[in-house]
């Protein structure tokens, strides 16, 4: 009796948290892994911006965005690691803050 | 003052070569020369047989009267005459200087510029054209016997057309150690040994490993480890790329050893921010700044900052913000960025950073004078500023290493083909120009460098379309496409003569020292080089602790800010025609011990719109001095203060638009040393909002305090009753 309750306890502990999976609020059709990309960006705040003042306001535009560390200049290497098809948009987002004075991509020169 | 150029034409080799007869050593008396001749300010009557005939007579009498054969040239001034007459120099010299009516008589000397060769054992392979003068590397071409290699028939001027000319340029400088050019690649090997002499300690900026591959990120390590690895996907081998660039500007040199640097004695920075497939802005930005002298986080600061920065790198792209961020940054410090325009034969405009605004985009030239053809070009933009040697069936001679992935140091040399071979002749050449003139700014080394550009671009005749260029000509017939490559061939010899005339500085301005109440001079020892009028301007940015200003005839006044206390720079600049140098002057402002203060405690009021707000201001100065008071103009209402005593006024309008503004009113306390300022802050309010106790307490017109307690009172009763209603 007691397995048999344990059992039920278990499956309904199983069956809540399938329930309370997370769904995406935006793209309902998205599902694949294989659309997420890394993207690292030259951002540099307005003058005297912190790296965690910087963080916040990156916070308020999606929450792929991370600093991966400070740079000279007053600008910080940011790291989106997020949806590739709200990549654009975030950039976007992001370069078009008023407390940002540009974002750009951190690309690669040989 | 005798400058560079002039030195070295006062030191040069000359001859007075005969205008007509043999050229050579064994002189006749029948070979002439050319005098000048200086004819001596005699008394009325000699006057008269002498001094008022023309100057043929002249020289025709004076043949005449000393047996030798004489003729008229021309006229170098009323006084002075050009003369040829044939026969032996001594003898003529010996004749003419005993004249009574000759002040006296030289050879006009031949002067030549005397090309110095360095004892490089590979100065003189064909590899090296790069650096040659075009002429003498006619004369390479006549010693060498193996000159199958570049299958000319005659040595023809043509065949090293777009030959950078530094075999001359080396007559007038060498460079100097203190001259730091910054090479911003793969790192170098630092113990070549036609290299080491010349390098600086540099660092590391590359953060990742994998990039890095040297086992760690970022250090004080700049050496190549290689850039390739054996099952690597992106590369066959290591390209040693760094190496080959720092060598080309500045290679130890006259060491019979190896090959020439562009500049002999100037300083490398390796900052190595390229590692396996290329490296990201992120680590080059860091690495530009660092190179200029700019702190970056948790790197320390370089002791050595440099005036020019190669950047033999680049991608397809546009010019990002980032990039034209870090860009401005170090041009602003004075700091030269000399770009190569990328490999991949297309229009500059996509290759980032030579697109970037302010710095200097080369591309690469074969010795022939046709842009070499993975070459990247101008289309139309004006973005390509110079074209200098970067080799195509023949390639450009530098340091390297023979290791495939890791290096064997074996000393190796290697030819190597790019626009990444061309920007560094292009800082070699601006490293001379520094040594010339150490405070040319970067934009007038950039004027320098195309304005001294040879222009006999070798001329193509093609259908392509001069959009395209694809021709890999710097011009094409019919097309008038003069800009494929930019101002023209990088000739460094041409460069170091025009910037010696821009104007210098004599001597640098020591440190001034002041206090925080008293102005200080101090006059820029600037000189001219072209008789034409100089400009000067203060460089306002870095001025913390007062202002200054200069007059128009270099006299540079720094005003302390009272109360100021510390360092500050004072940046200014000279101009004559379109050059311009910079240079500073740090001032050490100390404090006077004096001071101003202002008694008042109480800086914010309240006021009743359309009402009057009264108060005394009592300022007192430490040294006793009196104190007279000023108050500068408000934006609305009418402040005023009685200069002696203090006592203030502000009628406030009766205009309901102001009610909730905030004044700012500024209030000046004036002593014989300095003025003080203090700013009180005004709420303006609308009557039925005031706490009648602040107002009493603010307001001297105390005989309203019943009334407008009880205009209150009033009002709130009617607005009661009107909602009653």
């Amino acid at each position: 009796m007691i397995k048999l309750t344990l059992l039920f306890v278990l499956l309904s502990a199983i069956a809540a948290c399938q329930s309370q999976e997370i769904k995406p609020t935006v793209n309902t059709a998205y599902s694949s892994e294989d659309n997420f990309i890394l993207q690292e960006y030259i951002v540099k705040p307005v003058n005297g911006l912190s790296s965690k003042e910087l963080q916040s306001i990156l916070n308020t535009i999606g929450s792929y965005f991370s600093i991966k560390h400070e740079m000279s200049g007053g600008s910080f290497l940011v790291v989106y690691n997020g949806r590739s098809d709200l990549a654009q948009d975030q950039f976007d987002k992001l370069n078009n803050h008023d407390q940002i004075q540009f974002a750009s991509l951190n690309g690669v020169k040989r | 003052m005798m400058n560079n150029f002039k030195k070295l034409i006062s030191l040069s080799i000359f001859s007075s070569l005969p205008l007509i007869g043999h050229a050579n050593t064994s002189l006749t008396n029948t070979d002439v020369y050319s005098y000048i001749v200086k004819y001596k300010e005699l008394d009325s009557n000699k006057r008269s047989t002498f001094n008022s005939q023309s100057s043929d007579k002249k020289i025709k009498a004076l043949s005449v009267r000393h047996g030798i054969k004489g003729q008229h040239i021309r006229n170098i001034s009323s006084d002075i005459q050009l003369v040829s007459v044939a026969g032996s120099q001594d003898e003529i010299i010996q004749k003419l200087s005993q004249d009574e009516n000759i002040e006296y008589v030289s050879i006009n000397h031949r002067r030549r510029i005397s090309i110095t060769k360095p004892n490089d054992t590979e100065f003189n392979n064909f590899s090296m054209w790069g650096l040659w003068a075009p002429d003498y590397a006619q004369d390479i071409y006549a010693w060498n016997a193996d000159d199958n290699l570049i299958n000319a028939q005659d040595g023809t001027p043509e065949v090293f057309t777009a030959s950078a000319n530094f075999a001359n340029a080396w007559d007038v400088t060498t460079g100097n150690s203190s001259i730091v050019v910054a090479v911003l690649d793969g790192g170098v090997l630092l113990n070549h040994a036609d290299l080491s002499d010349n390098l600086l300690p540099g660092y590391d900026f590359i953060f990742d490993t994998e990039t890095s591959l040297d086992g760690d990120g970022r250090d004080d390590d700049p050496s190549d480890p290689g850039d390739c690895y054996q099952g690597a996907s992106a590369c066959e081998s290591s390209s040693w790329h760094g190496t080959h660039v720092a060598g080309t500007i500045a290679a130890s040199s006259n060491n019979n050893l190896g090959i020439t640097g562009a500049s002999w004695n100037s300083s490398i920075l390796p900052v190595r921010v390229l590692g396996y497939d290329g490296g990201y802005d992120s680590d080059i930005i860091d690495g530009v700044r660092w190179a200029a002298g700019l702190s970056v986080p948790g790197v320390p600061t370089n002791p050595n900052p440099a005036k020019v920065i190669n950047l033999s790198l680049g991608g397809e792209s546009a010019c990002s913000a980032a990039w034209q961020d870090v860009i401005n940054d170090v041009v602003s410090q004075g700091v030269t960025l000399v770009v190569a325009a990328g490999n991949e034969n297309i229009a500059v405009a996509d290759s980032s950073p030579a697109n970037c605004n302010n710095v200097i985009a080369v591309t690469a030239v074969d010795f022939g004078g046709d842009r070499a053809e993975y070459a990247n070009y101008d289309d139309r933009t004006n973005i390509i500023d110079i074209a200098a040697p970067g080799g195509d069936i023949i390639g450009i001679l530098s340091t390297g290493d023979t290791g495939q992935f890791t290096p064997n140091n074996d000393n190796a040399y290697v030819p190597n083909v790019g626009t990444s071979m061309a920007a560094p002749h292009v800082s070699g050449a601006i490293a001379l120009i520094l040594d010339i003139n150490k405070d040319l700014t970067p934009e007038t080394i950039e004027k320098i460098i195309k304005d001294s550009a040879r222009t006999n671009f070798v001329t193509e005749t093609s259908l392509w379309t001069p959009y395209e260029l694809s021709g890999w000509a710097c011009n094409v017939s019919g097309f008038n496409i003069a800009y494929g490559c930019g101002a023209g061939y990088l000739d460094a010899f041409e460069a170091v003569k025009l910037a010696d005339d821009a104007p210098k500085i004599n001597s640098a301005l020591a440190a001034i020292t002041t206090d925080d109440i008293t102005p200080v001079t101090t006059q820029i020892n600037a000189v001219g080089q072209l008789n034409s009028a100089m400009g000067y301007q203060v460089i306002s940015n870095d001025i913390r602790l007062g202002g200054a200003s200069v007059s128009n005839t270099g006299l540079l006044t720094y005003t302390p800010k009272f109360g100021a206390e510390g360092k500050d720079v004072v940046h200014y600049s000279v101009t004559e025609n379109d050059f311009e140098i910079r240079s500073s002057v740090e001032v050490n402002v100390e404090t006077s011990g004096l001071s101003i203060t202002f008694q008042n405690s109480q800086s914010q009021y309240e006021l009743i719109l359309g009402h009057t707000l009264n108060f005394s201001v009592d300022a007192s100065a430490s040294n006793g001095d009196t104190i007279s008071y000023s108050v500068d103009p408000t934006p609305f209402g009418i402040a005023t203060i009685d200069s002696e005593s203090g006592e203030f006024e502000f009628i406030s309008p009766n205009n309901n638009t102001y009610i909730g503004d905030n004044l700012s009113i500024n209030i000046n306390a004036t002593s014989s040393f300095a003025t003080v300022t203090k700013t009180y802050q005004v709420s303006l309010i609308e009557l039925e909002r005031a706490d009648p106790e602040r107002f009493a307490s603010n307001s001297s017109a105390g005989s309203l305090h019943t009334s407008l307690f009880l205009l209150m009172i009033m009002s709130a009763i009617y607005r009661t009753r009107r909602v009653k209603i």
